[in-house]
């Protein structure tokens, strides 16, 4: 792997501050490749302009801005480009990544990364970055990955004061997995299927409750989506939410209790359903193939996660 | 303090609710005369190869047998003839974002428009403000038409007098999948995802009020026909591109109702992500603007059994 540790100039905040007003870091030279006249820079005010309607998903986890860069490889002429987002916290970065973290996992870049049909996506401090082939006929994880693990090499250390982190004290360098993602059980959950969010539209793009806000989701929820298998030889998918408060995860549970069934005659296959909640904590089971499946993994995941380090104890009783 | 709730109706209820409505409706059908619309998919596998370059013969030759059998008509110059005249000006409202229409494709029908009769200049070739004239639009857009105080592309309302819709065939993020419905959003400007001070609130409730732009009437009484680009399709994700969700589908979709179009769209989307996950795999969120598109600006039906849909070519992973 070639180590770079010039190829990313600081922009503005020399020095490491990634906080907000820093315009974070912007792609710089890559020694074997060169970079093309097309490179481009958004802030979430005009990320539409590059994504269309694709920049609802980075706005939902709060990017701050989004650098693109493409790159010619000097050796062969094979042409990649690089897209830098910026979210407000590696939590956040990573929760872009865990919800398409489906492919092959190459190791050593980024906290954790993702490949396949010739884009390379990882999560590393606040970054989420993706490199692409502009042809991905063939097999071109070489040169993709080649790029990609410069960059990583060259991304700025995590710095826990400097990324305001929100999940658990950091005893080392590396930024944590927001508590709610961590302690999701891992026993029978289904590899890549975990996603970390916040927001009803990005729970809308995994699994479509209601266009109705049911859960009280909001920028101050934490929430996972995963799916697991269950003991009846079927597939189950688990909703958990950690809300700021008991009052609003009391208001949530409500409103799952009293939700309104549609006009439909639509039945799913899997029709039963499990929902709980313990302190700031909600629970939701649904496609579980039994009734004691749902309850049994509602149960397991009711017991086992924890909205922080000192697990969901505010309101708990 | 703990709370269990475990209610079977409740998923029913909620989460695949709208999904009943897809294929359920049973509002105006397109063409009164015609107790059935047809939609044509053609399909043929080497009209792209192993290093995703699109065989332009191909397209032109899946392109004719599908208007043939739309139309009924054998010679495929008077196919062209029936939707448009040599004194037409079309608008060919093409998709270049980020699984565009191929050019091979748009080559392919501006040929036949200019076999039709229409002349060069009167084809544009274009996607939100960016257009091009006849064959030289295929591949070089910088021309600019610019907008009404509506906000509706001029193309729409003044430069043409028939328009040609060809979307590509994707999912999306916001409304499930993104088509022939969904491709008039490049007809407008001044949208955004929250719906902030726009005239088109079209992004609210996964999009399901979309239908609105098809049903302008410059577009509603302009758009006589609907080719939709599923030569490579995106199952997933969309409008960004993961190309672990893109496959070779090697097909086109034609038509002229735009529900009924989307609604066979819909299947074969839905279909490949089933046979992906070896199992039930719905779109999130459900397409509803094909059911609201139908029910509320009666654009046509997603009633199934009021679609005739014709499969030509390879049948395998047709997913019709």
């Amino acid at each position: 792997m070639i180590i770079i540790s010039s190829f990313l100039m600081l922009g503005l905040a020399l020095g490491g501050d990634l906080q907000a007003g820093a315009h974070g870091v912007q792609p710089g030279p890559v020694p074997g490749w060169e970079k093309t006249t097309y490179s481009a820079r958004h802030t979430a005010a005009d990320l539409h302009k590059y994504l269309n309607g694709g920049a609802a998903r980075y706005l939902a986890y709060s990017i701050r801005d989004l650098h693109v860069q493409e790159y010619t490889r000097q050796a062969d002429g094979f042409i990649a480009t690089l897209e830098l987002y910026r979210m407000d916290s590696p939590e956040n970065a990573f929760g872009v990544y865990s919800c398409d973290s489906g492919g092959r996992h190459p190791e050593g870049i980024g906290e954790q990364a993702s490949y396949g049909g010739g884009l390379l996506q990882f999560w590393q401090g606040p970054y989420y970055v993706r490199v692409q082939a502009l042809d991905p006929s063939g097999d071109p994880s070489g040169p993709v990955l080649e790029l990609g693990g410069a960059v990583s090499g060259a991304l700025p250390s995590w710095e826990p004061q400097a990324a305001g982190h929100r999940g658990q004290t950091p005893l080392h360098k590396r930024p944590p997995l927001p508590c709610l993602a961590a302690s999701m059980p891992a026993e029978g959950m289904i590899k890549d299927s975990l996603c970390f969010f916040h927001s009803q539209v990005s729970l809308n793009s995994i699994y479509y409750l209601s266009e109705k806000n049911i859960l009280e989701l909001s920028p101050e929820t934490d929430a996972v989506s995963a799916e697991y298998h269950t003991p009846a030889q079927g597939i189950a998918r688990v909703i958990a939410v950690c809300y700021p408060d008991s009052a609003t995860a009391i208001k949530a549970y409500q409103s799952v209790r009293t939700a309104e069934p549609a006009k439909s005659t639509t039945v799913s296959d899997n029709p039963n359903v499990f929902a709980g909640r313990d302190g700031r904590l909600l629970v939701l089971v649904v496609e579980a193939p039994t009734r004691s499946d749902a309850s049994e993994l509602g149960r397991a995941v009711l017991a086992a996660a924890a909205c922080d380090g000192r697990k969901h104890q505010e309101g708990r009783k | 303090m703990s709370d269990i709730l475990t209610r079977r109706q409740f998923v029913a209820g909620t989460a695949l609710g709208t999904l009943g409505l897809i294929l359920g409706g049973s509002s105006p059908v397109w063409g009164a005369e015609d107790p059935k619309t047809k939609v044509v998919v053609i399909r043929d596998p080497a009209v792209i190869d192993e290093k995703l370059e699109v065989k332009s013969e191909i397209a032109s030759k899946m392109l004719d047998q599908g208007m043939r059998e739309l139309t009924g008509v054998k010679d495929v110059v008077d196919c062209w003839k029936t939707f448009y005249s040599p004194e037409d000006i079309v608008g060919l409202k093409i998709n270049v974002m980020m699984t565009p229409t191929h050019r091979e494709l748009t080559h392919a029908v501006v040929s036949r428009l200019s076999d039709a009769g229409i002349k060069d200049e009167n084809i544009i070739i274009w996607d939100r403000d960016r257009a091009g004239r006849g064959m030289k639009g295929v591949s070089s857009r910088g021309m600019s038409f610019g907008f009404t105080e509506e906000s509706v592309s001029k193309i729409v309302t003044d430069h043409s007098t028939a328009l040609l819709n060809m979307p590509g065939l994707k999912s999306h993020w916001l409304s499930g999948v993104a088509v022939a419905i969904k491709n008039w959003a490049g007809a407008v400007t001044n949208i955004n995802v929250p719906d902030e001070d726009v005239i088109f609130s079209i992004h609210g409730d996964s999009c399901a009020d979309i239908g609105m732009l098809n049903a302008l009437p410059p577009i509603k009484k302009k758009c006589r026909l609907i080719v939709v680009d599923a030569i490579r399709p995106l199952f997933h994700g969309g409008p960004q591109v993961n190309p672990d969700y893109l496959w070779n589908y090697g097909g086109l979709v034609i038509g002229t109702d735009p529900v009924a179009v989307d609604t066979v769209c819909l299947k074969i989307i839905q279909g490949k992500r089933n046979d992906h996950k070896g199992r039930s795999w719905p779109l999130s969120p459900p397409p509803k603007h094909i059911a609201v598109a139908e029910s509320k600006y009666h654009l046509g039906t997603s009633d199934s059994s009021k679609i005739d849909v014709k499969l030509l070519g390879e049948k395998e992973g047709a997913f019709i």
